[in-house]
Order: structure tokens, then sequence, then C-alpha cells
């Protein structure tokens, strides 16, 4: 009997590695997965000729400048799904094969439980999706789409947990939407300013009206590679057709490598 | 069979089962990963192929030389289009109120023939004097092209319109020899309108291109340089001249030499010949570009404070490049200023 218990154990745990390796391979492979579609349409585009769309002007941010700015709001928390709360204690930013990846580290607990009875890591894997231009600030804006999600249990002074075991299953079930509010927008630290302003003159031997001239942007292109965010802004200075610079329609990394 | 048997035998079973299941994931695992492996061993070689297609990029290469955090790229095709916006809708309408007092000259001996052959009859001077233009000048689209040290040389054809100002017209006729017999010295004195004649300068400069902390700015660099601006005088004015001198075209006066006509139209010759005035250098202002480095983002509803220092700024045929390094400022509490206080998401 105790043999046979002892093989079921064994069994079980043999299981469960196996279980633990499929979750890590399903978010590996799902990352892969972007890089792969990514690369595809950089590579297509480059030998379009294509590379990167440069008529009037070109953004491109350092992934270092990214994971700077989330690393400076590192620990922070956030409860999901009123059940389980998640400390974000490490980012990462990586923008490469036509793929911004943003991965976040940390620990997951049972929202209504104390952290020390047991917790989980979890890595959430996220793809900055799109990327526009805030239409009332002119702020250039990348939002945040969960790939994946890799929860890992803990052993509490190295015994295992069923209250754990129960956390990781229960997380690896969730949608992984309900993740999104972890890195939900990324902000580029450029602005496009909705017009330029020119003051008045009155020089005694000048007198000059003030003017003020729109400025249409919108994002038309974005790409990732060699560690940078490309973003192709259209804009233009017309006092034809007065308006507030557009942020419209947002831009995304595609799969053909051009942006929508 | 034996209850005690029995259990011994489900416990054996359900081991063998769960043992056959945990192989069987583990080998599809295996082969999952071999899979896997190889989409990755195949990646890196795509990667590899596309580095090569990047590093052919001029676009790419020119950008990544000028290193920084954050490269703003920007096409003269665009910075001509935001030049052309300025002159077009700023530069549309400056009005001038030039306090010039600049003074035209001309003197003339004019000769007459008697019986005694030709003589000198006399010498007529002429001063006018502009006192003040008023005016409006209208830029029309400017020519841009990348210059040396980080400018941008511009062309902008600038049109002096609707200008007039006030004019002292002071003609003096001196009589000389056998004709002072007859006649008489005289001089007029008047105040008249005038007029400067519609004419298209070019006007030649250049923006300096700057980097302040956050943005780009375009400061102007025009040469004082001075331009002839050619006037006459009014209908009214002119009528007035003519006026002046058939009076004297007499006889007893100087009609013997005067010719009213020819002398008009030396005068006007000579005001349309001009004076040179300086524009005044307050026309051009400094552009400050539509694009900036920011110095705060806010990231989950935290604002966090950023320190933004000109990297490299260049300008080559290709575009006008700015490169900033951006750090995050990290207060004495080493944590990003919250804008907004962070609330469970559900």
């Amino acid at each position: 009997m105790t043999r046979s218990l002892a093989g079921l154990a064994l069994s079980a745990l043999v299981l469960a590695a196996a279980c633990h390796r499929q979750t890590a391979t399903s978010a590996e492979q799902a990352v892969l997965e972007r890089r792969r579609e990514g690369l595809a349409g950089l590579t297509a585009a480059a030998r379009r000729g294509a590379l990167l769309p440069f008529d009037k002007m070109l953004v491109v941010a350092d992934e270092g400048l990214v994971r700077q700015v989330i690393a400076a709001t590192l620990p922070f928390e956030r409860v999901i799904l009123d059940r389980y709360r998640i400390e974000v204690s490490r980012a990462e930013v990586h923008f490469d094969d036509g793929f911004g990846l943003v991965r976040l580290d940390g620990e997951a607990s049972f929202a209504d439980r104390p952290d020390k009875e047991g917790h989980a890591e979890v890595t959430v894997f996220g793809g900055l999706d799109v990327v526009a231009l805030d239409p009332d600030s002119g702020v250039l804006r990348g939002s945040v789409k969960v790939i994946a999600l890799d929860a890992r249990r803990v052993n509490v002074y190295g015994l295992r947990s069923f209250m754990v075991e129960d956390l990781v299953e229960q997380l690896g079930r969730e949608r992984l939407d309900a993740f999104s509010a972890l890195a939900s927008s990324i902000e580029i630290p450029v602005r496009l300013e909705g017009n330029v302003t020119l003051p008045a003159v009155e020089l005694g031997e000048v007198r000059i009206a003030a003017a003020t001239i729109p400025v249409r942007a919108a994002v038309a292109d974005v790409k990732a590679f060699r560690g940078k965010l490309w973003v192709s802004v259209d804009i233009s200075a017309h006092t034809a057709t007065p308006a507030p610079p557009t942020a419209s329609p947002p831009a995304r990394p595609a799969p053909d490598g051009s942006s929508r | 069979m034996k209850p005690g048997h029995r259990r011994r035998l489900v416990a054996a079973v359900l081991a063998v089962a769960a043992l056959a299941a945990a192989l069987a994931t583990s080998g599809r695992w295996r082969s999952a990963a071999e899979r896997f492996e190889g989409q990755r061993a195949q990646h890196e070689r795509r990667r590899e192929e596309f580095a090569a297609l990047a590093a052919a990029d001029p676009v790419v290469t020119e950008a990544l030389a000028q290193g920084g955090d954050v490269i703003l790229g920007i096409r003269p095709a665009l910075v001509e289009d935001v030049l052309r916006e300025v002159a077009v809708h700023y530069l549309d309408r400056v009005a001038l109120d030039l306090p010039l007092e600049k003074q035209v000259h001309d003197t003339h001996e004019v000769k007459v023939g008697t019986f005694l052959g030709k003589i000198s009859a006399g010498t007529w001077t002429l001063d006018v004097t502009i006192h003040r233009v008023r005016g409006v000048l209208r830029a029309r689209p400017p020519r841009v092209v990348a210059g040396t040290d980080n400018t941008l040389a511009v062309d902008v054809p600038v049109v002096l319109q609707e200008a007039h100002g006030a004019a002292t017209v002071h003609f003096a006729w001196d009589s000389r020899s056998l004709a002072s017999v007859v006649c008489r010295d005289f001089e007029a004195r008047k105040r008249l309108d005038g007029e400067v004649i519609a004419r298209e300068y070019p006007v030649s400069g250049a923006f300096q291109l700057s980097a302040g902390p956050e943005r780009l700015r375009l400061e102007p660099r025009f040469p004082p340089r001075e331009f002839r601006i050619r006037v006459d005088l009014t209908d009214r004015s002119w009528a007035e001249v003519r006026a002046a001198i058939e009076e004297q075209d007499d006889v007893t006066k100087c009609g013997l030499g005067l010719d009213p006509d020819k002398l008009v139209s030396k005068i006007r010759e000579r005001l349309h010949e001009g004076f040179d005035v300086k524009l005044p250098r307050s026309l051009f202002r400094p552009v400050d570009f539509p694009a900036a480095v920011r110095q705060d983002v806010t990231i989950q509803d935290r604002r966090v404070d950023l320190a933004v220092q000109t990297h490299a700024l260049r300008i080559t045929p290709a575009a006008v490049w700015y490169g900033a390094d951006v750090h995050t400022r990290i207060g004495p509490e080493g944590a990003a200023t919250p804008s907004a206080a962070a609330s469970p998401v559900r």
C-alpha cells in the first residue's frame, strides 16, 4: 500500500512538473509566435523598401527608457477580478522582431487571504498593441494587450500548499484580458502640439497680429526592432481647416509589418 | 478477492494510470519542446536576415547614429511646411511704420540755345525728404534648404504693398549769367503725399535650429540688409509739382530754360531710383516646432517626472535629427509621484 501511494505521489509530481513546463512553454510559445509574425512583417516591409515610412516625422523611443519609466512605478499592486492580489516588482521591455514586449514579474495571492498564507510567482507577457496620439494632450500613448500569463507555485518552508496549487490553477484558468489592468497603457514622452503659436509684435516700426496655426497629426505606422519603437507620424500645419491634433486612426504593429 | 487485496489492486492500477498519463504528457511536451526549439532556431536565422536588411536602410542607420533615448526625425518638407504656413498666415499682413527721413537729392544744369550759342540758363536743385512710410508687408511662400551648422537657409520673397508716406519736395532754381537778366531765382517747397511702388524683395537668411530642454526652436538669423524702396508721388501731388513749375514757366521768370514736362519727368525718374531702407529685424520671430519631449509621463495612474537633456541636434539633407537623453527623476522617497490614487482594478 505504501509503495502504491508513493508511486501515485511520484506520478502526480511528474504530472505537475509537466503541467508547469506546459504553462511556461505556452507563454514562451505565445511570445515566440508574436515575434515570428512581427519579424515576417518587418522582413517583408524591408524587402519592399518600405521598412520605415518617413514622409514627415519619425519618433524613435528606446526600450531602456520605457523600461526605466515603468520601473519607476514599481512595485505596484492591483487587485484583479476582486480575487487576486498581484504585486508587480520587476519589468522588462523589449522592442524587437516587430513586437513590443512588456514583461511584468511579481507575486499573486488570493485577495481575501494574507499573503503569508502562500503566493504564486506570476509573469505577465504583454504586447504593445496600439500606438496613438491622445486627442486632448497630443501625447504618444501605447496600449498593452496581455498575450500570456505564467503562474508558478512557491512552496512555503519547503512544503507544498494546496492553497497555492489552487491559486496557480485558478490563475491559469482566467481570461488573459482580466490582467490587462497590470499594464494597460504606456506613455512615450513625446507630445505633438495642436498648433504653432506666434505672439503678436508691437514694436513701433512693426506690428504683426498673433497667429495660431493648427497642426494635424496622426500616427501612421509603428514598428519595433533594434531595441527601439519606431513611430511614423503624419503631421501637417494648415490653417485652411483648423482642427485639433487627431489621434485616429491608431496604429499598431501588424503582422504584415505595416500599421493600421 | 479479499478487500485488502482489492484496495492494493485499485491503488496499483491508479498509480500505473497516473504514471502513464504523466509519461504521455511528458512525451507530448518533449515533442512540443523540440518543435519549439526548432521554431526558435529558425527565428534566430530570420533575425539575422532582417538585421542585414535593416542595416542597409539609410533612415535606420541615420536615426541610430544620433543616439539618445528619444529621437525625433523631421523631414525638411515638414519644416518647410511649417515655415510656409508661418509666412503665409503670420507674415501676410505685417504693418510697417518706418520713420525714415530719407532724402533724395539731385541737381542739374540747364543749357539753352541762344543767338550767342548754348549758354547755361541755370541750375535746378531737387531735394525730396520722405518723412515716413507706412505700409503692409506680405511674405510669399519661402524656399527652405538645409544649411551648415544646424541652420535652414530660407529665401522668402516679401512684397511691400499699400505703402504710402509724407514727403517734402524742395525745388530751387538758381539762374546764371545772361539768363539771370530775365530769370529770377525761385524756390518752391511743398508738403506732398508719396507712395511706395509695390515690389517684391527677396529676403535671404536662415533659421538656426536650437534645442531647448523639451523642444526644437527655429531662431531667425537674418543679417541686416538694405532694400531699395522706390517711391512715387500721388497724382494729386504731381499735379501740385507741375503747377509750381508751370508757374515759373514764364518769360519773365524762367520759362526760358524750364520745360515742365522734362522737369517733372526728371523728378519722377529720380524718385523711382529710390533709396535704401533696412527691414526691421523684429519682422522674423522664433518658431517653436510643434513636437516636444515631455518632462513627465503617466504610467499606472502615477506621474513619473523625467529629466530631459539634449543629446544630439543635426541637420542632414534627409532630416532634422534631435536626440534627447531622458532619465527618470527619482525623488528622495525613491518613488514616482502618484497623480491619482492607485485603486484596485476589477
